[in-house]
């Protein structure tokens, strides 16, 4: 009897380590372009003791430099966004980061306020599958999945991943134990320049009212910041496309001032910031580059020190020394990138385009 | 340990069995397997129905393969290239006199995803052109019974869209609904 129990455990325990095995394996492991969807786990690297979280979609992750808050003002920071991140998704991912840590500001840019539904489960997947199991996640699932998504997919990703093994690659190998860190402190790196020349005529709307659902979420994370004592920072990243339309500049604007946040519109403040479309941009005006980023970090982290609780950390021996292990590796991707850059004319390995493309 | 070994099988299976959690259409599947730059699956890239638009002899349909009418159409005033986060496609706008045409990448090159009218130099077949009324609208259209500043058509796999203040079109859209 003790016999088939002993061999029934066991049968039970390799099944479990063949289904984690296989689940780990079947995950994509975003170690080559897109990067995007690591961000969201890559966060654990980087929780605990960050003053400033940033939130929000790619306009967040382009457009700051944690390493340059650090190197300039001594701000530990860290941005926990992700492509098309709506939200809801917005409020999860605060709420699970506060697991971790309880930052003295939070930057969200409000350009997902447009936005009432998922962008496609793909955006979804890169928001969602990174964050390690929790209620956190799962809510996080269900306020955000398609009609076409279960929830348990999100609990055992092997169920919709399992056909990846015809389409397995080096990198699900060589990374299966351990990924490859690919952001610095959230920020997706790119060096490269596409300049604006143009933008597509600014279409009328037939209702410009931000989704109820994004506004419900935003009260949400309003309040969780309250309760926590967080300082919530609104902001509209300087990108000049998809165009922001004044009409939800002024809901943003309005929703600031009823409940004493500050807004800050970067659009608007290209001369303070020195943002110049024609350098700082990678992708005629939709994200920054690397220069566009340090620039806007340069501006906002005299603004956080001047105007927020957050302090200048650099006498702290500890964090000087971690950050000191970040901005050697801030160093080293730029480096790489230019190298790349003068080698073939553009980013081959970090999502750049031939320039005649 | 045989009751192991099919335990194992079973995992294995499960793995291995070919079909879909959910439509490659939606994007992930291309992404994340693959993690390349996914092509919208519309299964109909040839398509030519719904409303069409035309101009200077130039029959615009939604959803059709762009080389031949973007050639046809000649020299545009400008092109803007709009790509999305994560390396999911390009969207190319091509600005022409009078209105936009903007792209998105399908398996074989850029297809047509929507046209849109900006001013009154062009018109939709129906004669409806930025400046017409609601009625002109409906007249032409039919009866849309939706309220408010947004009139909507829908034909095939495309939309038909007029945009209206105080009762006077601002903007109209031809659009391919892409998957």
């Amino acid at each position: 009897m003790k016999k088939r129990i002993r061999t029934a455990l066991a049968c039970a325990l390799c099944f479990i380590a063949l289904f984690l095995a296989l689940s780990r394996l079947l995950m994509p492991k975003y170690a080559s372009f897109p990067f995007e969807g690591a961000l969201s786990g890559e966060y654990y690297e980087d929780a605990g003791g960050n003053d400033v979280l940033f939130f929000g979609d790619c306009e967040v992750f382009e457009s700051f430099s944690p390493v340059v808050l650090w190197r300039q003002y001594g701000i530990t920071s860290c941005i926990r966004g992700g492509p098309e991140q709506r939200l809801w998704q917005s409020y999860y991912l605060l709420e699970d980061a506060l697991k971790y840590e309880t930052p003295k500001v939070v930057v969200l840019n409000v350009l997902a306020l447009k936005d009432g539904e998922a962008a496609s489960e793909a955006y979804n997947r890169m928001n969602i599958d990174g964050m390690r199991l929790s209620l956190t996640k799962l809510r996080c699932a269900r306020a955000s999945m398609t009609e076409e998504e279960s929830l348990l997919s999100y609990i055992f990703p092997i169920f919709r991943y399992h056909s990846r093994w015809q389409s397995l690659t080096g990198d699900d190998f060589k990374y299966f134990f351990g990924s490859r860190q690919v952001s610095h402190n959230g920020y997706l790196m790119r060096v490269d320049t596409r300049p604006l020349e143009t933008l597509p005529a600014v279409k009328p709307l037939a209702d410009y009212t931000f989704s109820e659902k994004a506004l419900e979420y935003l009260d949400m994370l309003r309040e969780l910041c309250e309760e926590r004592g967080i300082r919530l920072v609104l902001i509209k990243a300087p990108s000049a496309y998809p165009h922001w339309y004044d009409e939800w500049d002024k809901q943003a604007s309005d929703y600031a001032a009823r409940h004493g946040l500050t807004y800050i519109n970067f659009l608007n403040l290209g001369n303070e910031t020195g943002i110049d479309m024609s350098t700082d941009t990678y992708d005629n005006g939709l994200h920054l580059n690397l220069s566009g980023a340090e620039k806007l970090s340069a501006w906002f982290g005299n603004w956080l020190i001047e105007e927020t609780s957050v302090s200048d950390g650099r006498d702290d021996a500890a964090l000087s020394a971690a950050w000191s292990g970040r901005a050697a590796f801030y160093d080293r991707m730029k480096q790489d990138q230019l190298a790349e850059l003068a080698e073939y004319g553009y980013l081959i390995n970090y999502g750049g385009r031939p320039p005649e493309e | 340990m045989k009751k192991l070994l099919i335990l194992a099988a079973a995992v294995l299976c499960l793995s291995a069995c070919g079909g879909e959690a959910v439509s490659a259409s939606t994007g992930p599947q291309a992404l994340t397997d693959s993690q390349t730059e996914p092509a919208p699956d519309t299964g109909q890239e040839n398509s030519t129905s719904g409303y069409v638009f035309e101009y200077n002899g130039v029959s615009i349909s939604m959803g059709a393969p762009a080389a031949d009418i973007i050639a046809a159409l000649g020299e545009p005033i400008s092109e803007f290239e709009a790509e999305s986060c994560a390396g999911q496609g390009v969207d190319i706008t091509y600005s022409y006199p009078g209105f936009e045409l903007v792209t998105y990448p399908g398996a074989d090159g850029e297809n047509v995803l929507s046209v849109s009218l900006l001013d009154d130099t062009v018109e939709t077949d129906k004669g409806i052109m930025i400046g017409s009324s609601g009625s002109e609208i409906e007249a032409a259209y039919g009866k849309n019974g939706a309220d408010g500043d947004l009139l909507e058509y829908s034909q095939e796999d495309m939309k038909l869209t007029f945009t209206l203040e105080n009762d006077e079109t601002v903007y109209i859209e031809y659009r391919y609904l892409v998957g």
